[in-house]
């Protein structure tokens, strides 16, 4: 690697590389859709989303929590909601990252998911007692990890749209539900002008309440399960057992997996993947809050496996 | 620590089938569920290898694990009320034992 300048120090790829070891220079994430607006966030995702995803959801969910609690004060009004939000875009790997049904079902469009959690999550999520409480500057501290480090500052802001006024051409109801949306604003050194990126999160349990459209799901199998997923395609439960338990993330089904391996000495665990349509989704199978501190899990019962998607065993390296 | 023998030992009541409880009785060797406990959800295994399956209606004590006892801990106290949850609510029940010491948390990691 050479010196002397800062654009040789990531080959000359200020805009798109980083290097947050000085030894080695990564791509830096640039959310496609939000790009051509010139905004953008930067991070390493090389190694995958797992702890990026982590942060940035974090983040989300701690403004989530203070937006929709009592925190939220004054703030919570709709002559705070921008109309020029309507049009937020977010790209696929973010959506991933922000889960369940933050994911598009028109293209990259995130109008969809918007819509389908206006009139129906409020009632789920409002007051709902969080773990989460938020701290303006853990939005900082929390993309802090993702970058690496590599950004001089970092900044964020809070503002609002309306779920059911998401729709393009609605307009802003101030009976119905605010929605956090956040901006972020990352210094990199390496950079000419800041780089700021702008996302909304739509909420823990947002596929509550139904709602056209699928949510993708992750399990862990024990060996048994597995051979049965092989042989038969699909997912069953043995006598006795009346749900299984989805995570919405893979680093959620993983999570489970290594505890359940450390405390109770389970053999090792496959991944699989499936989806669900939202319309199959009740209240009550999305526990509020999470499980075991915060992980997005969907309970499925018995009787509604035959509508998932068949099981795709997930190859991990 | 024995994982067999629980962090905590409760005694519950499953919801009959006709309010809403589970269809059938759970497995024999072991049984995992949800506990809300707080308003907070954890995953817990019930050790049934000696008392058997619990049928939805029946009142029993088991011991039970939770998977992150870490997290669970702090909101475990005798006395303490929770219920039992898979796609929804299948019982309720009162914590009658402390098992874990603070070491055991320690080793869990």
């Amino acid at each position: 690697m050479s010196r002397g300048t800062h654009y040789s120090y990531v080959n000359n790829n200020p805009l798109s590389r980083i290097d947050r070891s000085g030894f080695d220079d990564t791509d830096v994430y640039v959310l496609p859709d939000l790009y051509s607006y010139g905004t953008r966030i930067v991070g390493d995702f090389g190694s995958g989303l797992g702890a990026v995803g982590s942060a940035i959801e974090s983040a989300f969910r701690s403004a989530w929590d203070w937006l929709t609690g009592s925190g939220g004060g004054s703030q919570r009004s709709a002559n705070q909601v921008d109309a020029q939000h309507h049009e937020i875009n977010l790209s696929s790997p973010l959506q991933s990252v922000t889960q369940g049904a933050t994911q598009p079902t028109d293209g990259n469009n995130f109008h969809y998911a918007l819509s389908a959690s206006g009139s129906t999550l409020g009632p789920q999520v409002v007051g709902n007692p969080s773990p989460y409480a938020f701290d303006p500057s853990s939005i900082g501290s929390s993309l802090g990890s993702l970058s690496g480090g590599i950004e001089d500052s970092l900044a964020q802001s809070q503002s609002y749209v309306c779920g059911p006024c998401a729709q393009p051409g609605a307009q802003p109801d101030p009976s119905q539900q605010m929605l956090p949306q956040i901006t972020v604003t990352a210094q990199n050194p390496y950079s000419l002008s800041p780089v700021t990126t702008t996302a909304v999160y739509i909420g823990f349990g947002s596929v509550v309440g139904g709602g056209s459209g699928t949510t993708q799901l992750f399990r862990a199998v024990s060996p048994a399960e597995l051979a049965s997923i092989k042989g038969l395609g699909t997912f069953t439960n043995p006598p006795g057992i009346e749900s299984k338990y989805f995570s919405t993330s893979l680093s959620g089904a993983q999570s489970y997996a290594a505890q359940a391996e450390a405390a109770f000495g389970d053999e090792p665990y496959s991944f699989v993947q499936t989806s669900i349509p939202n319309s199959q989704i009740t209240p009550e199978m999305v526990p509020v809050g999470g499980v075991d501190g915060g992980i997005e899990t969907v309970v499925v019962p018995t009787e509604t496996l035959p509508v998932l998607e068949p099981p795709v065993i997930i190859e991990l390296p | 620590m024995d994982k067999q023998r629980g962090d905590i030992f409760v005694s519950l009541s499953l919801l009959p089938t006709a309010s809403g409880g589970r269809q059938g009785p759970t497995p024999a060797g072991h049984f995992n569920c949800l506990m809300t406990i707080d308003e907070q959800n954890f995953d817990v295994r019930l050790h049934l290898e000696k008392i058997g399956s619990i049928s939805p209606g029946q009142k029993t004590r088991v011991p039970i694990s939770f998977l992150n006892l870490k997290l669970a801990r702090k909101h475990c106290s005798v006395g303490k009320k929770f219920s039992l949850r898979e796609a929804k609510v299948i019982g309720d029940g009162i914590i009658e034992e402390i098992l874990f010491s603070n070491e055991s948390v320690m080793h869990q990691g």
